[in-house]
């Protein structure tokens, strides 16, 4: 399932400043949305290592950046690319 | 292309029913299973020697003439045993020998035991005897020495094909230099003695006062009669190929086993006692039966013939264990314990792939020794005498628990070739194991414990895919995954299509090896796939699986319960050759991705037409 432009335009500005803010060398790649609407999959990119991050769509739309901050960094960390807090 | 090459080199593909027709006739059976045991007498006889010699040149004084009485013993063993493999032959009419009546009688162990002393002799087979016979080329052609290696494999290539051909077909091509092998051996033979007799060589000299009865003594001659004991070797081909026989197959193979042990016998007795006549001793440069056919017959036509037909003979030993080598496999690999591939029978209706693992195995070895074949031979012969000693005392055993007419006297014949081959067994290890019988020992270690190996995989591979605790699986969800290259093209949109056919979580993703503008791919993307995501993924070190497979990775857990179905596309071309050109990404993703459990890999192929 697509996301439209805009909408993932409007993803991207919101995550990278906090990808850059827990990592400088995250890169946002791509955002996309699964068939059940539910999953938003946001790729971002270290070196030569994708990353993909699981989001809960309809939550993420009224995430407080705190929270959404915590919940990318729980990631990251999971898959051992932040340090273990 | 292949399928042409494959049908000129081996022939069109015969029908299952024609099965029957491959059996062999008496005559023919003969020179397939005969070539092996036959071709020993142009070595046997000189390894007794080899051995004796060397006592001299350790200061023992030790006649060359004792080749003759060591000689006499091994021709009595060469009965002892084929009388013991006839009542095998009448026990076991299907085949199998060794492993089979081991199975049956003693313990899956020792069956396993016998199965890898025979096998591994059958490799070793392969390699002594194309070596040997290469070796009769370079003592008449020396200049060939330096390429005996290459030599040697393609003599193994010619023997596998043409038994690829099928046994009817082998048995054709080689009766004639087998049976050539037989005359001019008594030619030889018959012309040496003639000579001797018509007095044209002196007498021998008379035997020096032997040394007196010490262990070196005793254990020199212990050494020349094991190494003589290489005689035997492929005596066991027609136990263990019965099955190649007309019926009534035991009847027939056994009469054909008599046949062959009384050649064996005469032969190689003959050309024994013709060494100690002619006083002929082992030299580094030419065979004991090259120097007697030029002793004899002089460096004419005759003594190139005898040559020839040795040379032959030599190199088609190794035809036997073609014949026995896959036969063999393919019992212990119905049994699970060899992989089932070498169950399988071929176009030809033989065991083409036995065949084929057998040749590459004897070439490594010949590559390994360099086509040396004094260096293998201690090898093999313990292999040889396990298998005796197994079969025998399974049948023994048979016997005890038979109530057929005669069981007495065949259970002595038995109990008498058992405990014989064991005697032998163990000299053959004594004085052979610092020669490199030790390998061996490991070498049959190894064999069964990979046996053992493969059947456990097999038992867990049934154990796991039984239908017994099945439980049917919710819906099933999956993600279809498409890597594509960085320009559109009809092949990248049919697998496209594809992966929208199968799942509504299509993604595609292309590695930037080459930097190009993520912006500008993206609407070219748009264009083509709009409703398609597309991840283009940065590629610091330039390498394309790397970055792809470490995406796919992440996806596997990006949802549960999720399956990842990776779809590639792949143009295909026209010639093979034109394969050549082109990369090979597809094939390398689809070998990174075989062994991801979760992962399942389609191809879809763009047949192009040009």
């Amino acid at each position: 399932m697509e996301l439209t432009p805009e909408r993932k335009q409007s993803i991207r500005r919101r995550l990278e400043p906090l990808l850059a803010g827990l990592d400088p060398e995250l890169k946002f790649i791509e955002v996309f949305l699964d068939s059940s609407r539910e999953n938003l999959g946001v790729v971002v990119q270290k070196e030569d290592q994708p990353i993909i991050l699981r989001l809960d769509f309809v939550r993420y739309v009224s995430m407080p950046e705190a929270e959404l901050r915590a919940a990318v960094a729980r990631q990251l960390r999971a898959k051992n690319i932040l340090p273990a807090a | 292309m292949f399928r042409w090459l494959k049908q000129f080199l081996i022939g069109s593909p015969l029908d299952t029913a024609a099965l029957h027709e491959q059996r062999l006739s008496k005559k023919s059976a003969l020179s397939v299973l005969a070539a092996d045991n036959l071709s020993s007498t142009a070595y046997a006889t000189e390894e007794i020697l080899l051995a004796l010699t060397a006592g001299v040149a350790a200061g023992l004084l030790v006649p060359l003439h004792y080749a003759v009485p060591i000689a006499g013993a091994i021709v009595l063993l060469t009965a002892i045993v084929a009388v013991s493999y006839g009542q095998t032959l009448h026990a076991y009419p299907t085949g199998g020998g060794a492993y089979t009546v081991a199975k049956e009688n003693l313990s899956v162990t020792a069956a396993l035991a016998g199965a890898a002393a025979l096998l591994l002799d059958y490799i070793l087979t392969v390699a002594v005897s194309v070596a040997a016979g290469v070796a009769a080329i370079t003592s008449a052609v020396p200049s060939l020495y330096s390429h005996r290696v290459l030599l040697c494999a393609l003599a193994v290539v010619a023997i596998l094909l043409a038994n690829l051909r099928g046994v009817r077909e082998s048995a054709a091509v080689f009766a004639a230099p087998v049976y050539f092998f037989i005359l001019s051996m008594y030619v030889l033979i018959g012309g040496g003695l003639m000579k001797y007799f018509q007095g044209a060589v002196a007498p021998p000299v008379a035997p020096a006062t032997p040394e007196p009865l010490q262990f070196a003594f005793v254990l020199l001659l212990l050494r020349a009669f094991a190494s003589g004991c290489a005689a035997l070797t492929g005596i066991e081909a027609v136990a263990q190929g019965v099955q190649v026989f007309r019926p009534p197959v035991s009847r027939n193979a056994a009469i054909t086993l008599y046949c062959l042990a009384t050649l064996l016998a005469t032969m190689f007795l003959g050309v024994s006692f013709l060494a100690y006549l002619f006083g002929t001793q082992p030299l580094a440069g030419e065979t004991v039966l090259s120097q007697l056919g030029r002793t004899i017959y002089g460096a004419g036509p005759v003594y190139y013939v005898i040559q020839a037909a040795t040379m032959a003979i030599l190199i088609l030993a190794a035809n036997t264990s073609f014949t026995g080598f896959p036969r063999l496999a393919s019992i212990v690999a119905q049994d699970k314990f060899l992989p089932r591939q070498l169950a399988n029978l071929g176009d030809r209706l033989v065991f083409s792939n036995g065949m084929v693992f057998l040749a590459l195995v004897a070439i490594a070895l010949l590559i390994l020794f360099k086509g040396d074949v004094h260096r293998l031979i201690p090898l093999y012969m313990v292999g040889v005498f396990l298998a005796f000693t197994l079969s025998q005392a399974g049948m023994v055993v048979h016997w005890r628990h038979t109530s057929e007419p005669g069981r007495g006297w065949r259970l002595a014949i038995n109990a008498v070739g058992a405990v014989t081959t064991a005697l032998v067994l163990l000299v053959v290890a004594f004085v052979k194991f610092l020669e490199g019988a030790w390998m061996v020992v490991f070498a049959l270690g190894g064999l069964i414990l990979l046996f053992r190996k493969v059947r456990s995989h097999y038992y867990a591979t049934t154990r796991e895919l039984s239908l017994a605790d099945y439980e049917k699986p919710g819906e099933i969800r999956h993600t279809a995954v498409v890597p594509v290259p960085p320009s559109m093209n009809k092949a990248v949109m049919r697998a496209v299509e594809y992966a929208r056919s199968i799942s509504k979580d299509t993604i595609a993703v292309n590695v930037n090896v080459d930097n190009l503008d993520r912006k500008e791919l993206q609407e070219k993307w748009q264009a083509w796939a709009p409703d398609v995501p597309l991840v283009v993924l940065d590629s610091p070190y330039r390498a394309i699986h790397r970055p792809l497979l470490r995406f796919i990775d992440e996806l596997e857990g990006w949802r549960d319960d999720d399956l990842i179905t990776v779809v590639i596309p792949e143009s295909v071309s026209k010639r093979w050759w034109h394969h050549l050109l082109h990369n090979q990404t597809s094939l390398f993703l689809k070998a990174a991705l075989f062994f991801k459990p979760k992962i399942i890999v389609t191809s879809i192929p763009y047949h192009l037409r040009k």
